[in-house]
């Protein structure tokens, strides 16, 4: 049973630690899915931000194109009214200061895409990033390689602000004239390919973005499906040792009762040794008792066989003596004779075995044998005292020769009984439970003499106790034993043989007398028991309430 | 006058012993003995015909000495008293006693004045037939021829009745070279074999069927008084040891389980005793019990005498 209680509870264990192996590796599982999914997301913010960021400095730049190209139109177009009203000898000065705005403002905005910088748009001043793109680079160097010759010219005539030097006017304009298409191209292709290249940035950054999205949707799916796995073994898990806990609990249930069936077994078991127990000694004692009142019936009935058949002898030779004294009487002596010698005959008779003596001596031996039985009888009345369940003054020596003649048929044969008593012990006890320890263990004592030996019965008055000693010559007890001789259930005996309750039922009662009882034993050399007794038994608390129940509960082992 | 017959009474118990001699002192010469060692001393000083012992003693128990009685005089015939049932004394009693009647204490005194007289009578009988065998001195050399080792001597048949086939297998393998074993499980086979041929031992338990094995082992007596019988059972009781030894003065009783030697030895002697019995008919207890007087001899059930007689007619047809 222990056995099988300890296999479950590893069984268990193990469930425990695998269990927590899952729960372990699932966080980690979990843990990790998660920064998988944050990288992710993350990672599309910053792309996301990244490039939106680009595509703002590329609407920047093709802003900043536009403008260009619209600075050149500008100064193309004031640039040939000048033109106009120089020879028209129309006042030019409106016309060539714009003129000389929109040059700077072209030129600035060339630099402006070349390298960088701030460009004033209404109120806010937008940042432009330098074009870095090649397509673009070779497009902005296409238009300022157009731009390039006639630079420093067209700047130096705005830096005039007159029109003092007409060659240079004239050199401007046949320039601006002659290469305007070719500008307006490139700054169109400028913008076109600015265009284009923001176009394709924001294409990549939807690419990226959808692209992320069904990452981030299959991470979150995987992440799902994950959870969703682990849940459910976790659940599996749960569920088995859910059932495993019923099934345990069940077990155990199961367990109780049978403990609780083997328990009262064994109270029924026990009680029924008990009885046995009992019942063995009440056997022992019948066969005891029948065996000693046998004798004397055997005796006293063959001897009454005897008394009747000299009784039919001796009134034979009275009635002969009657007819001789008739003759003798009447006179009539015919027959005297053969009277006189027959009843010589039966003189003989009756004097060659002493019939008269012998049958008086016959009677007396028959009394002897009813006086036998007779005090027999006393004896087992006194030994059983089933009147008698409360506590009397009784003297214990003669409880214990009680005793001695209920076991008389198995100690005459064993050993001789020394008698030492003190005179008058009169002591407070059960008398057929203190009784009944005197049998057990002038029995045992009887039993353990293999061959012929002694036991030797003393009793003292020590203070206020009364101490029996019972002590015999047999073949001892071994020291291992002797510690639990008094134990329930102890026996050398073979199986059947006794209960192995006879000495611990006396334990229990000399415990009950308040007494205690202590053996000393030499193995090969004999055993001896001492019983001590107080001569007076403490009073019972006779309250209802209170009292610590001394005489009704007992422990065997004490 | 008549010399009277001796008979010796054994009892610790003095009184006992006076109320015994009382009754029996009229008819024969009684001696008592308060001891087993008296006793014997007794027995090597006069021709003691009866011996009657209590079994509780204390030195020797009554067993003891009536083992010793038949050895020191066998023909001395040996009785049991004894007041408390002690089934192992009673067995030991039985065994090594050869006792020829157990009696319960307290025994009646007329039972008691028939035992004693049987038990002369048989003794007397006994002891006049072996003068009378003594005599005839050639008849005796011609049994004692056939006893002798060098010529070759059938084997004795052993029967058993009323075990398992295996178990009497088991020892047939072991017995073989010197026992004829054969084995009837019921009643019935035990019949047939038994009218068939003589069988100088039967080893029999006692539960048979529906039949007291002692009534049926009566019955087998009564056909083949040459027969020593053996019962080997489970039950020991005190009853049915006294039964057996009063009704059919078994030979021994046994309880199981026994040895395969133990019952070698056990057949062994019971062959020689059987052998006894065909020389000497006058040392078969039982028979001659029957001789001196058919009273003590209780008579076989008369169902199982028809059947055993049915059995024989039914083989003298075939």
């Amino acid at each position: 049973m222990k056995k099988s209680v300890s296999q479950g509870g590893t069984h268990h264990h193990q469930n425990i630690s695998t269990q927590t192996t899952i729960s372990t590796s699932g966080y980690v599982e979990l843990i990790a899915y998660a920064a998988l999914f944050l990288t992710l997301v993350t990672s599309i913010f910053v792309v996301n931000i990244f490039l939106s960021r680009q595509s703002n400095d590329d609407a920047a730049q093709v802003y900043c194109a536009t403008r260009q190209q619209r600075a050149w139109q500008k100064a193309q177009k004031n640039l040939s009214q000048t033109h106009i009203a120089c020879y028209t000898q129309l006042p030019i000065d409106s016309t060539v200061r714009e003129y000389a705005a929109a040059i700077r403002g072209f030129d600035r905005l060339n630099d402006i895409l070349k390298v960088g910088g701030r460009l004033m748009l209404d109120e806010d001043s937008v940042q432009i990033a330098p074009v870095v793109e090649t397509q673009a680079l070779s497009a902005l160097q296409r238009l300022e390689n157009l731009w390039a010759p006639a630079r420093k010219d067209l700047l130096t005539l705005a830096a005039s602000a007159t029109v003092a030097d007409t060659a240079l006017l004239e050199r401007s304009l046949e320039y601006t004239v002659r290469r305007d298409d070719a500008i307006l191209d490139a700054s169109e292709n400028l913008i076109v390919t600015l265009q284009r290249t923001s176009n394709e940035r924001i294409g990549q950054l939807q690419t990226i973005q959808v692209v992320a999205l069904v990452l981030s949707l299959m991470v979150f799916a995987a992440m799902a499906i994950r959870l969703a796995v682990s849940l459910r073994r976790r659940d599996s898990v749960i569920r088995r040792n859910t059932e495993e806990i019923l099934q345990q609990r069940n077990q155990l249930a199961t367990e109780k009762e049978r403990v609780e069936h083997l328990l009262d077994d064994l109270k029924n078991t026990q009680s029924q040794l008990i009885q046995s127990e009992k019942m063995a000694s009440l056997g022992q004692m019948v066969a005891g008792i029948a065996h000693e009142v046998n004798t004397p019936l055997g005796f006293v009935m063959n001897n009454i066989s005897i008394v009747e058949r000299n009784h039919g002898i001796l009134a034979a030779a009275l009635a002969d003596y009657r007819s001789l004294d008739n003759m003798l009487r009447t006179g009539a002596l015919e027959s005297l004779e053969s009277m006189l010698e027959s009843i010589a005959e039966q003189m003989e008779r009756i004097e060659e075995f002493e019939l008269v003596a012998r049958t008086q001596s016959t009677l007396a031996e028959s009394t002897i044998g009813l006086e036998r039985i007779q005090e027999l009888i006393t004896n087992l009345k006194n030994f059983s005292r089933l009147d008698e369940a409360d506590v009397k003054s009784v003297n214990i020596n003669d409880n214990i020769d009680s005793a001695l003649m209920i076991a008389a048929n198995i100690v005459k044969y064993k050993a001789d009984v020394m008698k030492d008593y003190a005179p008058n012990l009169v002591a407070e006890c059960y008398p057929a439970q203190l009784n009944q320890v005197f049998l057990n263990l002038i029995t045992n004592a009887a039993q353990a003499i293999k061959e012929r030996g002694v036991i030797a019965i003393k009793t003292v008055t020590d203070q206020s106790d009364a101490v029996i000693k019972i002590s015999d010559t047999g073949s001892g007890i071994a020291p291992e034993n002797l510690k639990k001789i008094f134990e329930p259930f102890f026996t050398t005996k073979p199986v059947g043989q006794g209960t192995g309750l006879g000495l611990s039922i006396v334990y229990k009662i000399i415990e009950r007398h308040n007494g205690n009882i202590d053996v000393e034993s030499v193995v090969g050399s004999g055993t001896t028991f001492t019983i001590r007794i107080p001569l007076r038994q403490p009073r019972k608390d006779k309250s209802l309430v209170s009292g610590n129940g001394s005489t009704a509960i007992y422990n065997i082992h004490g | 006058m008549k010399r009277l017959s001796d008979i010796l009474l054994v009892d610790d118990e003095p009184l006992m012993l006076n109320s015994l001699k009382g009754l029996l002192e009229f008819d024969y010469k009684v001696h008592t003995a308060t001891s087993g060692f008296a006793a014997l001393e007794v027995l090597r000083q006069h021709p003691i015909k009866v011996v009657i012992s209590d079994e509780r003693m204390p030195e020797m128990p009554g067993h003891e000495l009536l083992r010793q009685v038949k050895s020191i005089s066998p023909n001395t015939i040996r009785v049991l008293l004894t007041g408390y049932a002690d089934l192992d004394s009673v067995m030991k009693s039985v065994n090594s006693g050869e006792v020829f009647r157990y009696l319960n204490k307290p025994c009646r005194p007329d039972t008691l004045r028939n035992i004693v007289s049987l038990g002369v009578q048989i003794y007397d009988r006994m002891s006049s037939l072996q003068k009378a065998v003594a005599v005839a001195a050639p008849q005796v050399a011609v049994n004692k021829n056939i006893a002798t080792p060098d010529t070759p001597k059938t084997l004795p048949d052993v029967l058993f009745i009323g075990y398992q086939a295996e178990e009497v297998l088991q020892l047939t393998a072991k017995l073989r070279d010197n026992f004829l074993i054969s084995a009837a499980h019921t009643i019935d086979d035990a019949m047939n074999i038994l009218t068939k041929k003589p069988i100088s031992v039967i080893v029999s338990e006692l539960q048979l069927g529906e039949y007291d094995g002692l009534d049926f082992l009566q019955v087998v007596r009564e056909e083949q008084p040459q027969a020593v019988i053996i019962v080997l059972t489970d039950t020991a009781d005190v009853k049915m040891i006294a039964r057996a030894v009063n009704e059919l003065q078994v030979f021994k009783y046994m309880t199981k389980p026994t040895s395969e030697a133990q019952i070698e030895r056990v057949l062994t002697d019971a062959t020689m005793k059987s052998e006894l019995y065909q020389q000497k008919p006058e040392m078969n207890l039982q028979q001659t019990a029957k001789i001196v007087d058919a009273k003590s001899v209780p008579t076989p059930s008369p169902s199982l005498r028809e059947q055993l007689q049915q059995a024989q007619k039914q083989l003298n047809k075939s």
